[in-house]
């Protein structure tokens, strides 16, 4: 059985501030007229100041030298991003990563075009690779999820503010971790043309939710705590009330505060954020999950 | 349950305090059938959902998923209003 774990992120290297952005109060006004930003609870961002993939090996050095585990030992690589990151990266960064980070034996491949959800679903790839699933034969496989904007113009959202950020976790069967219970991931094309609804939105929630607790055989009163992707206060809270959820189990304001919302990384930063702070509850169950315009995805982590 | 009038004489009148709603008559409301027709975002409309329980319950309701899409249109919102009202403890 494989384990989910050596958890790490590195965020940009600069700090800003949403009100030093360039014509932030026109960019606010035009996404979200008439709402005082100040309701949403975001204080700093942080930005990349340099190329993207130094930031991708200095998080995979961090994952491996967890347990000691040498880049040679690594089968496979995952990225994920969103749509928007992935018409950015050029189509040597897996190369230059490898070549960077010493993975000289391993597979590289990359999970996108599922926005903010695109790490959920690169999370139940990279599961199959190490685990059960016919064809597995992966020892120890790399998820790197990623996400930036280069353009500070680009940060401001109705919905969130965005930060720079990479996050990664190795998924080993030679190292113990959490373990996959069951994942879900459900989409809404009207929400990918902009024309969603509260109802589409609670539904596209409903759907990933219901297939994960279905699979894992599991009940939603059984969560021990939820990391959500680090939208809005607001928006945050919709969402919990559209999925059933309680807003005291979700973890997400700290991390939001401090570095905006970092795309597909927020889960993991979520989780490590709670981790340090609080432990690794025995017998927990955890609820990552990411939502985003058109798509909603989960993933049930057990704690051994 | 109150008329249809108090509910939405309550329902403008909070708007009325609120920085980020538009500004709206009684008629305005009355006339109008769904949340875009009064010019309130779905962002916004969240927003004052959640103001209204913090104002009338100081926070101590939590957001039902039934309410999710009666915050489209002018009833669904009043019924939403109207139900945080009943379920607001008495002393607060």
């Amino acid at each position: 059985m494989a384990g989910i774990g050596s958890f790490a992120y590195v965020v940009g290297d600069a700090e800003g501030r949403p009100e030093d952005i360039p014509g932030f109060e026109d960019l606010w006004r035009a996404v979200s007229p008439d709402t005082a930003f100040t309701a949403m609870g975001t204080g700093t961002y942080r930005k990349m100041t340099g190329p993207l993939v130094p930031y991708i090996v200095d998080c995979v050095a961090k994952v491996l030298s967890t347990h000691g585990v040498r880049a040679a030992e690594v089968d496979r690589l995952v990225l994920a991003t969103s749509d928007a990151v992935l018409g950015l990266l050029g189509r040597d960064v897996a190369v230059e990563v490898m070549r960077a980070a010493g993975l000289t034996a391993c597979v590289p491949a990359i999970v996108s075009l599922q926005q903010c959800c695109s790490s959920l679903e690169a999370l139940r790839y990279a599961w199959g690779l190490a685990g059960a699933e016919v064809g597995a034969d992966a020892r120890n496989v790399v998820l790197v999820a990623l996400d930036f904007t280069p353009d500070d113009r680009d940060r401001v959202k109705s919905f969130a503010l965005f930060g720079d950020a990479v996050a990664g976790c190795l998924i080993s069967r030679d190292h113990g971790g959490l373990t996959l219970a069951g994942t879900g991931l459900a989409a809404d094309f009207s929400g990918m043309v902009g024309q969603d609804t509260f109802a589409s939105r609670q539904a596209v929630a409903r759907a990933a939710l219901d297939q994960a607790f279905r699979q894992a055989g599991r009940v939603p009163g059984d969560v021990t705590k939820i990391f959500t992707s680090s939208l809005f206060a607001p928006i945050v809270s919709f969402n919990a009330m559209a999925a059933g959820q309680a807003r005291e189990l979700l973890h997400f304001q700290g991390p939001m505060t401090r570095y905006g919302h970092c795309g597909n990384a927020d889960w993991l930063i979520n989780l490590m954020d709670h981790t340090d702070k609080s432990g690794r509850e025995r017998g927990a169950l955890y609820l990552a999950q990411a939502s985003a315009p058109g798509f909603f995805a989960c993933a049930l982590l057990e704690a051994g | 349950m109150p008329d249809i009038d108090d509910r939405l004489r309550n329902f403008v009148d909070f708007l009325g305090t609120q920085p980020m709603a538009p500004d709206l008559t009684y008629d305005e409301v009355a006339q109008s059938r769904s949340r875009a027709e009064l010019g309130i975002s779905s962002l916004n409309i969240l927003i004052l959902v959640n103001s209204y329980i913090e104002e009338k319950a100081n926070g101590r309701i939590a957001l039902r998923p039934e309410w999710v899409p009666m915050l489209e249109d002018i009833d669904g919102i009043l019924s939403v209003i109207e139900e945080i009202d009943a379920s607001a403890p008495a002393e607060v």
